[in-house]
């Protein structure tokens, strides 16, 4: 077994690799990620053969860890990286008790915070990891950790997964190709390539900062915007948290105070450089 | 609806609630699950926590707290509203 | 008890809501129109994904399931009317599946709670069938990895 310990943000993982060659990848692509502290709860995702003999014959690459799925279809050993990837979000996903989680990405300016969320194709990924070439630190682009008792959002700056279309989008922006992990073509989620976040979010990853929006992005439309009821807005975050239900009572009241303090708004893009523009037009109205 | 039935609740003082402009959130600590209740549940909740009520019992003190006439009317309305609470555990008869 | 006296335990509201809707007059709250809607909404959390797991580690065991929310349990694992006598409160929170596990297997109580409470709850689960909430948490603490 190959072993990789790092941390991102609060989160510790012990990563597991029965074949060398992903693990190596993951170092690259992590490089400059501090190790977990001592003492600190980790989580454990690992990848194996499917079967003991699938380990070099035609390798099939299952994901295992403090969680599993019983019935998840195999993967390739080209696309390691990826199942190692997919093995630390679920383990995160299920495993986290600390922190309320919500599917979002997350980008900060000035300390205050504003989330991106929605639906599997809403753009919120590509958005939030554009805003964060363009003068905002990343937080994360898929979950965002709330503390419950404080309500202030904690950094999770995990490498970004960039799918089909988005994959140029970032290569023209970001100049450091050494970001960049290695084109996967085919995968399950098409084709797709994991970029580290920029030095600046991973420097200040320890700093937490205050909720000011949260965004509800739709991609491929015309401009335009709608402000909802907080009571929706407590539903749609809800939906899309993996841990509201399991936090219990905790969880409960960090939803209810995030959604009854930060406005919750609608909008429509028709691109992406349309899109970083409404963001920024919310964020001058909030002053931030 | 069970016309002579009990219906009973929780004391609402023991959830916790939420206020929104538009609805109450409400957790229950019982089942671990979260409701979002538009009026007129809340009061109901509270006046079945104080005292449980057959549907009649109930509507006769919902009416006096709310300040409007009571009727046929508003009697299917509560026994309707009955039947959602209880499908979410929140009411149970006896 | 005062009727209105809810402040102590409710925010305040912020005012109309952000889509300038009047709230629904008082008048029309038991009038046949105002059934045109549910009252209630339950949150359903992402279930694909957290219902999947099963881990020894991490999944809970309500008790009882919301279906029979406010029963409590006799010390044989069945559920009665609350106030029974010989019955006991169920849990506040849902019982982690490492803790059933311990509990099963080495006899010790659940934190915060009696021996005798910790019998019923665990004759309760006992009693558990495919399809009821907690059943495959159960399932997946006894069955060795």
């Amino acid at each position: 077994m190959y072993r990789l310990d790092l941390r991102v943000g609060p989160v510790g993982y012990r990563v597991g690799s029965a074949w060398r060659r992903p693990i190596d990848a993951l170092r690259r692509l992590y490089a400059g990620y501090p190790a977990p502290d001592e003492g600190l709860a980790t989580l454990t995702a690992r990848i194996e053969p499917e079967k003991p003999w699938r380990r070099h014959l035609r390798p099939q690459v299952a994901i295992r860890g403090d969680f599993e799925l019983p019935d998840a279809v195999p993967m390739t050993l080209d696309h390691g990286l990826l199942a190692i990837e997919m093995a630390m979000n679920l383990q995160i996903a299920l495993g986290e008790r600390r922190h309320l989680l919500l599917h979002a990405g997350a980008v900060e300016r000035n300390g205050r915070v504003i989330i991106l969320t929605g639906e599997s194709g809403s753009g919120k990924s590509t958005l939030s990891a554009l805003l964060g070439e363009h003068g905002w630190r990343l937080l994360s682009d898929e979950f965002v950790l709330i503390e419950p008792g404080t309500g202030l959002v904690r950094a999770f700056p995990r490498a970004i997964s960039l799918k089909n279309a988005a994959i140029a989008e970032l290569e023209r922006v970001v100049a450091d190709r050494d970001r960049f992990g290695p084109l996967l073509r085919a995968t399950p989620k098409g084709d797709l390539r994991h970029l580290r976040p920029a030095p600046d979010a991973i420097a200040r990853m320890d700093e937490r900062a205050m909720p000011a929006l949260v965004l509800f992005p739709t991609f491929g439309h015309a401009s335009q915007a709608e402000g909802m009821g907080q009571a929706e807005l407590f539903a749609l975050l809800t939906q899309g948290s993996t841990n509201y239900a399991a936090l219990g009572e905790r969880g409960f009241e960090t939803m209810a105070r995030l959604a009854t303090t930060v406005p919750g708004v609608r909008f429509a893009y028709p691109d992406s450089a349309g899109g970083m523009a409404i963001v920024e037009q919310f964020a001058a109205e909030l002053g931030i | 609806m069970a016309q002579n039935s009990r219906y009973h609740a929780e004391s609402y003082v023991a959830h916790p609630v939420v206020t929104t402009a538009d609805m109450r959130l409400l957790f229950h600590r019982a089942s671990g699950e979260t409701h979002l209740l538009a009026d007129p549940l809340p009061d109901m909740l509270i006046l079945l926590g104080e005292q449980p009520d057959t549907i009649q019992g109930l509507t006769t003190r919902l009416c006096a707290r709310l300040g409007v006439a009571q009727d046929e009317e508003a009697h299917a309305v509560v026994g309707h509203r009955l039947d959602e609470l209880e499908a979410a555990g929140l009411v149970w008869r006896d | 008890m005062a009727e209105r006296d809810e402040t102590e335990q409710t925010e305040v509201a912020s005012g109309a809501d952000e889509a300038g809707n009047l709230h629904t007059s008082r008048r029309n709250l038991l009038r046949l129109t105002a059934l045109g809607g549910a009252a209630i909404a339950t949150v359903r959390p992402n279930a694909g994904l957290a219902q999947a797991a099963v881990s020894a580690l991490k999944c809970q065991i309500p008790i009882p399931d919301s279906a029979n929310a406010g029963k409590w349990v006799k010390n044989d694992g069945t559920l009665v009317k609350s106030g029974t006598a010989n019955s006991y409160a169920p849990p506040s929170n849902p019982l982690k599946g490492e803790d059933v596990k311990n509990s099963l297997k080495y006899g010790t109580t659940y934190s915060g709670y009696s021996s005798q409470q910790t019998n019923a709850y665990n004759n309760y689960i006992k009693k558990l069938t495919v399809g009821k909430q907690g059943y495959t948490c159960y399932a997946s603490v006894m069955t060795p990895r």
